[in-house]
Parts: C-alpha cells; sequence; structure tokens
C-alpha cells in the first residue's frame, strides 16, 4: 500500500471551472497530484472526455459530479447510475443519499460551512441528514490555509468530531474546489489515499474505506501495526490493542508545491473523543518517532502539528481509526 | 429558417422562487438532428449598492457568525458580486439526464446532437418525443429576473449545406 497525494474536488468548462478536461488532468500532474475526481457541477459530460490515453499521459481520474444543490453540495463519487437532486427538498435528502449509495455511489459533503446562499448558492450545509450512516466523508478542510481560515474549516471540524462521538464511520478529505489554475499565495491543502496501485479503482477504494489523510503541506506519516499487521485509517481494531506506531513527515512528497511556506512540524497528538488528547510526542524533520499506543473503546485520530509560514496551527490530520 | 422554433419562455421570476426548479415539456418531433438551446436572464446583478451590502451582511451574520467571522478579516466584501444565478438542465424522453450548463453567464447558447454538444451535456440522439428542461432559480436577489429560453431543433432538410 502507497499514499498518493489526490484532489478530490475539481471543475473544468463543463460547468464554471477555467480548465479543459485534459488541462485539468495535465495542471493537476504538474501539481504534483497522482490522481483526481472529477466533480462537476451537475453535470457528468466531462466524463465523456477521460480515456485510457490521457489517463497514461496524465494521471487517472475518479468519476464524480458535485450536486449544486440548493441547501448544500454534495459530491457523488463513482456512483453507477444518475441520481436526480433537482426536486429534492431541505428535508428529504436522506433518500437521495440512500438511493446513490445502493448505486455503490460514494457521498461525500462539500465544504459544509462555507458561505451560503444567495452569495454562493448552497454553498453552507443545511439539509437536514438523519442517515450520516451512509455518507462516506466530509470536506472536513477546504480553500486556502484550512489550517489558519478557521471560519469554516474549524466549524466543519467540530460537525465531523460530533458525528464521529455519535458512532458513525466518516472519512475527512480536503477539498480545493478547484476551477482555475491561479498563483497561490498560502498553502492550500491535499488529500492523500492509500492504494495499491495507481488507479482510479484504487482511489475510489481507498475513499470508500476511509483510507485517507489531509494535509497542507509534508505528508504525514502514520505507519501503525497490530500484530504484524499494517493499520490504516478507517480500519477498526479492537479496544485495547496495543498499536506499534511510526511518526512523522516526508518533508519530499509534492515538496515544491508547499516549501516556500516555511512548514516547521513539531508535534503529533492523537485525539480521542471530544478531541481529547490521548498521546503526544514530539515531531522531528528528518527523522520519525516511535509510539506504543493502547487503542480506546472509541475513534482516534492523528494531528501533526507545528508552524507554516511562521503561524502555530495543524499541519494535517488522518481520518480516523475506529476501536471497539 | 434553418431551424423550427419548438419552445419558447419568458417569463418574470421573483425571489421567493429562488431554491425551486420548474420543469418544462418540450415536444420533439421526428427528423429531428439538433436542439439549439437559447437561455438568458436579466439583470445579472443586484446594482443597487445599499440592499447589495444588507444581503452581505445578513449572509455574513446566518453563515459566519463571530467569533468564525475572523476568517473575513481583510476580504473586501462591500466588493463581492451580489447576483442572480440561473441554470438549465436537459432530460430526453427516455427520462435520461443529459446535462446541465451550471455557470454564470447569463447569456448562453449550448448545441446537442448524437455527435457532439456543448459543455455540460452529453451527445445523444434527438428522439423524437417529450423532452424536459429543468430551469433551477439558484437565487433572485433583484426584486425580478426576466428569463427568456428558446429551444430550436434543426431539420436534415433545413441543414444549410454551407
Amino acid at each position: 500500500m502507497k499514499w498518493i497525494p489526490t484532489e478530490l474536488h475539481t471543475h473544468t468548462l463543463h460547468s464554471d471551472g477555467t480548465f479543459t478536461v485534459p488541462e485539468l488532468c495535465a495542471c493537476a500532474k504538474l501539481h504534483g497530484y497522482e490522481m483526481i475526481a472529477l466533480t462537476d457541477h451537475n453535470t457528468l459530460s466531462g466524463l465523456e472526455e477521460l480515456s485510457e490515453k490521457l489517463a497514461r499521459q496524465t494521471i487517472p481520474v475518479i468519476h464524480g459530479i458535485e450536486w449544486t444543490a440548493y441547501y448544500g453540495h454534495m459530491l457523488v463519487i463513482d456512483c453507477q447510475k444518475y441520481v436526480d437532486w433537482r426536486e429534492v427538498s431541505i428535508t428529504d435528502m436522506d433518500q437521495k443519499i440512500r438511493d446513490v449509495r445502493e448505486n455503490r455511489g460514494l457521498v461525500g459533503i462539500a465544504h459544509p460551512y462555507a458561505i451560503g446562499s444567495p452569495l454562493c448558492t448552497g454553498c453552507c450545509w443545511e439539509y437536514e441528514v438523519s442517515a450520516w450512516d451512509q455518507v462516506n466523508y466530509i470536506e472536513v478542510w477546504s480553500g486556502p490555509f484550512p489550517a489558519v481560515h478557521r471560519g469554516r474549516n474549524r466549524r466543519a471540524e467540530m460537525m465531523w468530531q460530533e458525528l464521529l462521538d455519535r458512532g458513525y464511520h466518516i472519512a475527512a478529505t480536503y477539498g480545493k474546489d478547484w476551477h482555475a489554475d491561479v498563483k497561490e499565495k498560502e498553502p492550500w491543502g491535499c488529500t492523500f489515499l492509500a492504494v495499491h496501485e495507481t488507479a482510479a479503482a484504487d482511489g475510489v477504494e481507498a475513499l470508500r474505506r476511509g483510507r485517507t489523510m489531509i494535509s497542507m503541506g509534508p505528508r504525514p506519516v502514520a505507519e501503525i501495526r497490530l500484530n504484524g499487521k499494517d493499520i490504516y485509517p478507517g480500519d477498526t481494531v479492537p479496544a485495547g490493542s496495543v498499536l506499534k506506531m511510526t511518526l512523522g513527515m516526508d518533508m519530499n512528497c509534492r515538496r515544491g508545491e508547499w516549501q516556500q511556506y516555511d512548514f516547521r512540524p513539531q508535534k503529533v497528538q492523537i485525539l480521542g473523543r471530544s478531541e481529547v488528547v490521548l498521546a503526544e510526542c514530539v515531531l522531528c524533520e528528518n527523522a520519525y518517532t516511535e509510539l506504543t499506543f493502547t487503542a480506546p473503546d472509541s475513534h482516534f485520530r492523528i494531528v501533526y502539528s507545528g508552524t507554516v509560514m511562521g503561524k502555530e496551527c495543524p499541519i494535517a490530520f488522518t481520518s480516523p481509526y475506529y476501536a471497539n | 429558417m434553418m431551424d423550427r422554433t419548438l419552445f419558447q419562455l419568458q417569463q418574470t421570476f421573483i425571489g421567493e422562487e429562488t431554491n425551486h426548479t420548474f420543469f418544462y415539456e418540450v415536444e420533439i418531433p421526428a427528423g429531428c438532428e439538433r436542439l439549439v438551446i437559447d437561455f438568458g436572464y436579466t439583470p445579472k446583478r443586484l446594482e443597487d449598492k445599499a440592499l447589495a451590502a444588507e444581503i452581505i451582511a445578513a449572509g455574513v451574520r446566518k453563515y459566519m457568525p463571530a467569533p468564525y467571522d475572523q476568517e473575513l478579516v481583510g476580504y473586501r466584501l462591500e466588493e463581492v458580486p451580489v447576483v442572480n444565478l440561473l441554470t438549465v438542465s436537459l432530460d430526453d424522453p427516455a427520462g435520461t439526464y443529459v446535462g446541465c450548463a451550471h455557470r454564470h453567464a447569463h447569456t448562453q447558447h449550448h448545441e446537442i446532437t448524437a455527435a457532439s454538444a456543448s459543455p455540460g451535456f452529453s451527445a445523444v440522439e434527438i428522439r423524437p418525443g417529450c423532452w424536459r428542461i429543468g430551469l433551477q432559480c439558484h437565487a433572485v436577489v433583484t426584486p425580478s429576473v426576466q428569463v427568456n429560453l428558446c429551444v430550436k431543433g434543426v431539420f436534415p432538410d433545413e441543414v444549410d449545406s454551407n
């Protein structure tokens, strides 16, 4: 298994992006992504431009669409049938979510605390959902410098944490919501997926299993073993298991994309229910840290912190590991 | 004329119609090879600066209350355009979703044939029967907005050889 950098929220000329499909793929490769999901607003037509040849020349693309609905934007990934949102009301999204899942699609909530209508139509998630067990992931971080621009991102973190504390298994992703290749002045983010092969089907499977990590810069490293077996985010281990962890940050992955922002990783924390710190250790830039950790009776996730552009902030985090 | 008008809508929408989809049926006769959709609405932007400022302030209060509004420090909120957003989508007679042009341009021209289609729409056979156009009212921020929607069909004996 390997971790690959991806962007799972992109747009082209098929909706309101500025890229053609080949331009998006080429630009993504240029920026060090090894896979993207194409999620144009309310259309699948861009997917018709994808080909094996384009994937070989650039990178694989996961099929998706962003339901740009009236009370929220929902990312639908790899659904085997088109499911229509146009007549859904604020109270009956549950059935649509189930329809997507029944057709093998994945459901992700996009930028749930972005400013909403009419300034950004439907961008804030306001649908009443009870089927959270059917939601695969939430864009916990989105937009530029997500650890510092805390308005939308901190609230999304709290929403996610509350759902995890209620027992739901929901992965985290980052969403650049990429519409154009503009010169950036702040670090953005990246979702890392754990895959066997750099193929779209493996990317979908990683997302389905919750094997994701998010970072604004260096790739988080969390090698966890239990009885000789590798454990990944999204996996469930018995409560009380003694886990051997190797933690750190890979300072070479996509370095050209973030090195100008002066990332200095300093510590790693393992957070449990209610964000309680279960363990903590110092991070070194050029060496990994070994930690023995006893799994609690609930979920836990790993958060990497330090300074970025001189600001103290979280840098990266994993999706949850679960224990029962 | 090269083409035949099959559907025309000139209608005013108001704020209460925001967040609703309106569907219109368009009967397409046999022999049609190309659908041409011209869609437009006006105005695009709310020019009343005082009202725009009120809408922006209300949006911030609702969606980014203190202390989360710190994220907005430094942003020139008064320059955020407050705009109408309406989009069109299309289904064929079998109920298959053909696509949508979700973008901000308030004047749009789309063509759909079996071989090619404008961005946002799939290339599909133009089957005879009842097609359905969806008009998604994402935002009507002006007192009203005038919508013009026209669907034309192009038929083989009318295609210009030039």
